[in-house]
């Protein structure tokens, strides 16, 4: 008798794709303003710890529960020990939210276009994806609450396109969900606004934060999630028992020692955003406001695969997506100010 | 407000793992200063210094994202087992792996058949994807594979074995091994956590990375945080056919294995030097360990890893701590009375048995 592996795996698996990630290709050095990565590295003192930590210690296994740097965090964000919980990057605690509240057929509803590991670990659960449609000015669409979903995911600022609703509209969709709202704030440090209020007024809301963008640490793997402490109770039932290995917790803390290197960084980038979107916006593109390290630009009904494909061949990674919502775009990382001058020139040369 | 009402049943009732405590932690709670801790099985002789090497010198490209594919660490592996890189999958620990194999393949309700004594994650993994444990008895301190085999229900997916076993140490042989493949069912998936397998040296011990044959379904599970001294970092890796880790990839995260746990692991997969020095310092610690427990009139369970279950008798765990020993308590593994104590370092050893000897004296007086 002949098994075919396929032929045991769960429905819901088999008819995945696994997620995609930007390419990251090894030909020749590429400016790479394809993965919203932040160009400039973490603070010094996340590299000192990290010698420091680089030795013998390696041998041991890390702190199952990151007390410590759960601790720190609690500090810097004005929360308490419990209500916090850190991940191998964001994407296991998105993980982790799936297998703890979502079962086979339970909805699961966020605004599309967006991340896609949303699909893919809503599938894995067999649960149901409401997707939404975002309108053309990626406004917050209201029945978003009205899904009757276990789960709803909001990224804020929202990814692709940058955007960040106003809060109010955010608090709107947390009153009148009867499930949990789970607020994607990977990019929250290059934006104005925080929903982190919300966390303390309404104790279905879950807030994830990385240490991949803001903080220079997207090669180490830290996500923080905050919520309730009885969820995140329940959470940790889930958890791999030493999912975050001791490097990155040490280099998140000592991140969160230097702040201010964080801030800099992010106003650096902040600067260089204003001067992308102003700069593309004449060279004819429709550019959203973006609230995040990436700028998404459009050239209406015009497929952006050419432009994607010149710029790589003059050694420049931009992010393209060939889905019909977002095909005469582009998602441009904000890197330093020299990158972005070298995009900007290719760029003009691949219009005229 | 009540948030349990958004947990399915099989969530809410799951007691998480309770891993050893940091040394730290343990020398607050009971007063205690420079701890011996050999209790997580982790290398006593510390990390591949050929890892701590290369993954300084990776320190200045964190701000970029990992290889989601860990290009170099499959290559090498690949060659080094002489196998296609399109079998191999690297977890953040092989732990990650044990959850993916049970998200892939086992559907809420379904069954997965575990040893009495075998390591607590595959239970508690299959918990939480809603899944239904079989368990069946040991014998003695050793899997009864024919007894597992005979277990396997209809609606069985999988069958997690650990050779060596943790925490009794214990190896099933070969011709257990060959017989149990005979009587397995073709559609039950064998996943064997290789953890400690480059302690065991003996012949008449089965690798599975022999059986990677024909159509039978079978995992194999190693790991970089026993030999290669790299607990701290995680990284695991698993192999199988290329069919079930293409599904494996599906559901990995796809940044799961982190920059500096990739080049680590490279690093460490060739220090020879350090693999041949962690397996003496292993040879040693476990003779000199068998020899004493015997004089202590200690019984042990037969082992082929890096550590030894042993009978210590009721309240030893706490009285080994307030002497600055951490060993692991095994009630939680169905031994009361036992512990299970890593091999460490010469001194680590001796001050482990000198330790002992006078709980001991203590007890009879």
């Amino acid at each position: 008798m002949t098994v075919r592996p396929l032929d045991l795996v769960r429905a819901a698996i088999r008819r995945m794709q696994g997620y995609v990630p930007g390419e990251q290709p090894q030909d020749k050095r590429y400016i790479k303003l394809n993965s919203n990565e932040n160009p400039y590295p973490p603070s010094p003192r996340v590299t000192a710890a990290l010698r420091r930590a680089i030795g013998d210690d390696l041998r041991l296994y890390p702190d199952p529960l990151a007390d410590r740097l759960r601790d720190q965090a609690a500090a810097v964000y004005g929360l308490t020990r419990e209500q916090i919980l850190v991940g191998n990057g964001s994407d296991e605690l998105l993980t982790m939210l799936m297998r703890t509240f979502v079962g086979a057929g339970d909805r699961v509803a966020y605004p599309v276009p967006t991340y896609s590991l949303y699909d893919a670990l809503v599938a894995m659960q067999e649960g149901e994806a409401v997707r939404i449609p975002f309108p053309a000015d990626f406004s917050l669409p209201p029945q978003l609450a009205d899904t009757d979903a276990k789960l709803i995911f909001l990224c804020h600022p929202h990814a692709p396109s940058g955007t960040l609703p106003p809060l109010s509209t955010v608090e709107t969709i947390a009153q009148r969900t009867r499930g949990i709202l789970v607020i994607d704030e990977a990019y929250i440090d290059f934006a104005h606004e925080t929903a982190l209020p919300l966390l303390h007024k309404y104790p279905h809301v879950i807030l994830l934060r990385s240490f991949s963008k803001s903080f220079s640490l997207a090669g180490l793997r830290i996500g923080l999630a905050f919520a309730h402490p009885s969820l995140i109770q329940e959470l940790l039932k889930v958890k791999d028992s030493y999912n975050v290995n001791r490097l990155s917790l040490i280099a998140a803390s000592a991140a969160l020692e230097d702040y201010a290197w964080m801030r800099r960084n992010v106003d650096k980038i902040r600067a260089t955003r204003g001067r992308l979107t102003q700069a593309l916006r004449e060279l004819g593109y429709f550019v959203y406001d973006s609230q995040a390290n990436f700028v998404l630009a459009r050239k209406q009904g015009i497929n952006q695969q050419p432009i994607y494909r010149g710029l790589k061949e003059r050694g420049i990674l931009v992010r393209y997506f060939s889905s019909p919502e977002l095909y005469d775009c582009l998602r441009i990382t904000v890197g330093t100010d020299e990158q972005i001058d070298q995009l900007l020139a290719s760029l003009k040369q691949l219009i005229s | 407000m009540d948030m349990q009402k958004y947990v399915p049943e099989w969530i809410r009732t799951l007691t998480p793992y309770q891993p050893g405590k940091p040394v730290e932690e343990l020398e607050r709670e009971y007063g205690i200063q420079d701890a011996i801790k050999i209790a997580s099985n982790e290398n006593p002789i510390g990390p591949s210094p050929r890892a701590v090497a290369a993954i300084t010198a990776a320190l200045p490209h964190l701000h970029r994202y990992p290889d989601g594919d860990a290009f170099y660490l499959k290559r090498r592996l690949a060659e080094k087992l002489g196998i296609e890189r399109s079998r191999i999958i690297i977890g953040n620990g092989s732990n990650e792996l044990i959850e993916m194999i049970v998200r892939a393949f086992l559907r809420v309700g379904e069954a997965v058949v575990i040893g009495e004594h075998a390591f607590a994650i595959y239970r508690l993994v299959t918990q939480a994807a809603g899944g239904r444990t079989i368990t069946v008895p040991h014998k003695g301190f050793k899997f009864d594979l024919e007894a597992m085999s005979r277990a396997i229900t209809p609606d069985t997916r999988i069958v997690f074995l650990d050779n060596p076993n943790n925490p009794t140490g214990t190896i099933y042989t070969r011709d257990e091994w060959e017989q149990f493949l005979r009587t397995v069912p073709p559609e039950v998936m064998i996943v064997v956590d290789e953890a400690y397998f480059e302690f065991v040296e003996d012949p008449a011990y089965p690798d599975s990375f022999a059986y990677h044959t024909g159509d039978r379904l079978l995992v194999t599970l190693r790991t970089f945080s026993k030999i290669g001294g790299l607990a701290g970092v995680r990284v695991g890796y698993g192999i199988s056919s290329p069919e079930v880790i293409d599904i494996l990839n599906r559901i990995r995260q796809p940044f799961n294995v982190n920059a500096l746990a990739q080049v680590g692991a490279l690093a460490a997969l060739d220090d020879e030097e350090h693999i041949r020095r962690t397996r003496e310092n292993n040879r040693q610690g476990m003779a000199y360990l068998r020899r004493e427990f015997d004089r202590l009139g200690l019984a042990y369970a037969p082992s082929w890893a890096n550590f030894l279950l042993v009978h210590l008798g009721p309240g030893m765990y706490e009285r080994l701590l307030r002497e600055g020993v951490i060993v692991r308590p095994m009630e939680g593994y169905g031994f009361p009375g036992y512990a299970r104590v890593s091999v460490g370092t010469p001194a680590e050893n001796e001050r482990c048995i000198a330790a002992l000897e006078k709980l001991l004296r203590e007890r009879k007086s």
